[in-house]
């Protein structure tokens, strides 16, 4: 591949278009949920390999979404992603490591009577090369769907053997998006080659507020390449969200339409230009209510977000 | 190996503390009514211990052999819908029954007055059978999630390491070696769980 940007084929291209129109992806009024909502638009953001547009809010899964086979919390989750979806969200991210999150969230969507237009997007998580394509199909039957919109390679554990079954199961219509992942901010260096010289879809890794390190080098080749790019750890587990929250959110970002401390850090991420998707985890209906609030309103400019920058760091 | 050790133990912690509470919930309904046999089974353990009679000693190890057992049988299938570890863990409590079936098939346990390490003994077996299922309260839990030795893993690793404080025998510091691993992986899982963000 080179240097030579990648540009999906044309049958690709067709297939992924048809796709996208097929599940509703044009931006849309957001269905009624309450009256704050009612009237307002989505953001959206395009995939550049299909131009095929994405809520900019997804849903993380991490320690959320693990919670066995209990009952009670089993129904809490389904709330949770019933809320998600009803608010306009579509991208759902999970992986086999996540414990029981794929198992959960093939309960939780057994139970939904509209599955809106689910973004299904998980991983292959496995060192062995040739276990792959059999993970993948178990992680299908357990979310209960026939295929994944898009399979990532998590934190590129066996990446090269996993990379040419993705790429292959992707040619065969059976993925429409591939994927590599990290956290944390590990392995960058790799991200980048494989970036450069791989025909992948999706890069995901650690974006916030108080961790900007992927803004050096990872979003603007993730720009460069025609790769959308998943904010993943927005709220760094929780601990970010958990400092803010013990002050009163600034006057001027309420001026600025943001209404609560989730919308403000969620907001600050997909306000820049290549970041495609944040996901946020969250096991609670209130917090995901908060969430979505970022999915509305204008987002703010590039003054606005040094702004936010200065003043979560004096905070 | 590199990007392993990167991780903080907290950055591995799969689950969140709300469902780790839930299990021993989760776990009392599950093992019920076994529950009403567990007072039985740790005064057994501690009054043949402390018996003069060589058969009683074994029975004593033959009973702490069994309460691992449970914890084993009963908690590790469920942890196991949320830990992906939780099978290795497991085989820790089975490794630890097993050993003290061998030491039931020798000489048993014997509580002994004279050993130094008796008071220390005496408070952690204390805590382990009857403090530790309390403890929940005081922080909110309820009893329906009591932590009961010979169910949860906690008080079953603590009480056994009171006993084998109070017990008479050079080679009793082999019975310390997995209960010590359990005790330093759970607190490692209460310390991540704790520094958790909501």
């Amino acid at each position: 591949m080179g240097n030579t940007p990648y540009l999906p084929g044309r049958r690709r291209l067709l297939r992924l278009a048809g796709g996208a129109l097929a599940g509703g992806a044009l931006p849309r009024a957001v269905r009624p949920v309450d009256a704050r909502s009612t009237t307002d638009t989505i953001t959206t953001r395009t995939i550049p390999a299909s131009g095929e547009r994405l809520p900019v809010i997804g849903m993380g899964t991490w320690i959320t979404f693990n919670v066995g086979k209990d009952e009670a919390a089993r129904d809490r989750r389904t709330q949770v992603l019933r809320t998600f979806l009803e608010r306009g969200g579509r991208l759902v991210d999970s992986s086999p490591m996540y414990g029981s999150s794929e198992a959960v969230i093939g309960h939780a969507l057994e139970q939904l009577e509209d599955r809106h237009d689910l973004f299904a997007a998980s991983k292959v998580w496995t060192p062995s090369g040739s276990e792959g394509r059999s993970q993948i199909e178990r992680s299908e039957r357990l979310w209960g769907i026939e295929r994944f919109d898009l399979m990532q390679i998590h934190n590129l554990v066996a990446w090269e053997e996993h990379m040419d079954t993705l790429l292959a199961m992707r040619e065969s219509g059976h993925l429409r998006y591939v994927g590599i992942t990290t956290s944390h901010g590990r392995r960058h260096g790799d991200i980048e080659r494989i970036m450069r010289e791989h025909p992948i879809d999706f890069v995901q890794a650690s974006y916030s507020l108080a961790n900007r390190a992927v803004e050096e080098r990872i979003l603007p080749l993730a720009r460069e390449r025609g790769i959308a790019f998943i904010a993943n750890r927005p709220f760094q587990g929780g601990r970010l969200i958990d400092r803010v929250k013990r002050h009163s959110l600034p006057g001027w970002a309420a001026e600025a339409g943001m209404r609560n401390w989730a919308e403000f850090l969620l907001k600050f991420i997909v306000a820049h230009p290549a970041v495609t998707c944040a996901i946020p985890a969250t096991s609670r209906v209130e917090h995901m209510q908060e969430n979505m609030d970022a999915l509305t309103g204008r987002l703010p400019d590039e003054a606005l977000r040094r702004r936010m920058v200065e003043h979560v760091r004096g905070l | 190996m590199e990007t392993w050790l990167s991780y903080r133990p907290a950055d591995l912690i799969m689950f969140s503390p709300e469902i780790y509470v839930r299990l021993f919930e989760r776990l009392n309904l599950a093992a019920w009514p076994v529950q009403l046999l567990l007072p039985a089974l740790a005064a057994g353990i501690v009054l043949l211990a402390n018996s003069r009679h060589p058969h009683a000693h074994r029975l004593a190890a033959t009973g702490l052999a069994a309460a691992w057992g449970m914890a084993a049988w009963w908690f590790f299938p469920l942890y196991a819908e949320i830990n992906l570890a939780a099978p290795w863990l497991a085989t820790l409590f089975a490794a630890q029954s097993l050993l003290l079936l061998l030491v039931a098939a020798g000489s048993g346990l014997r509580l002994d007055r004279r050993s130094v390490t008796w008071w220390p003994g005496l408070a952690l077996l204390l805590w382990g059978m009857a403090l530790h299922p309390l403890a929940g309260l005081a922080t909110g839990r309820g009893v329906a999630g009591a932590e009961l030795f010979a169910l949860a893993p906690d008080p079953t690793a603590i009480a056994t390491l009171g006993i084998v404080l109070m017990a008479h025998g050079p080679g009793r510091w082999r019975l310390t070696i997995l209960p010590l691993a359990w005790c330093a992986i759970s607190a490692a899982t209460w310390w991540s769980l704790l520094s958790q963000g909501t």
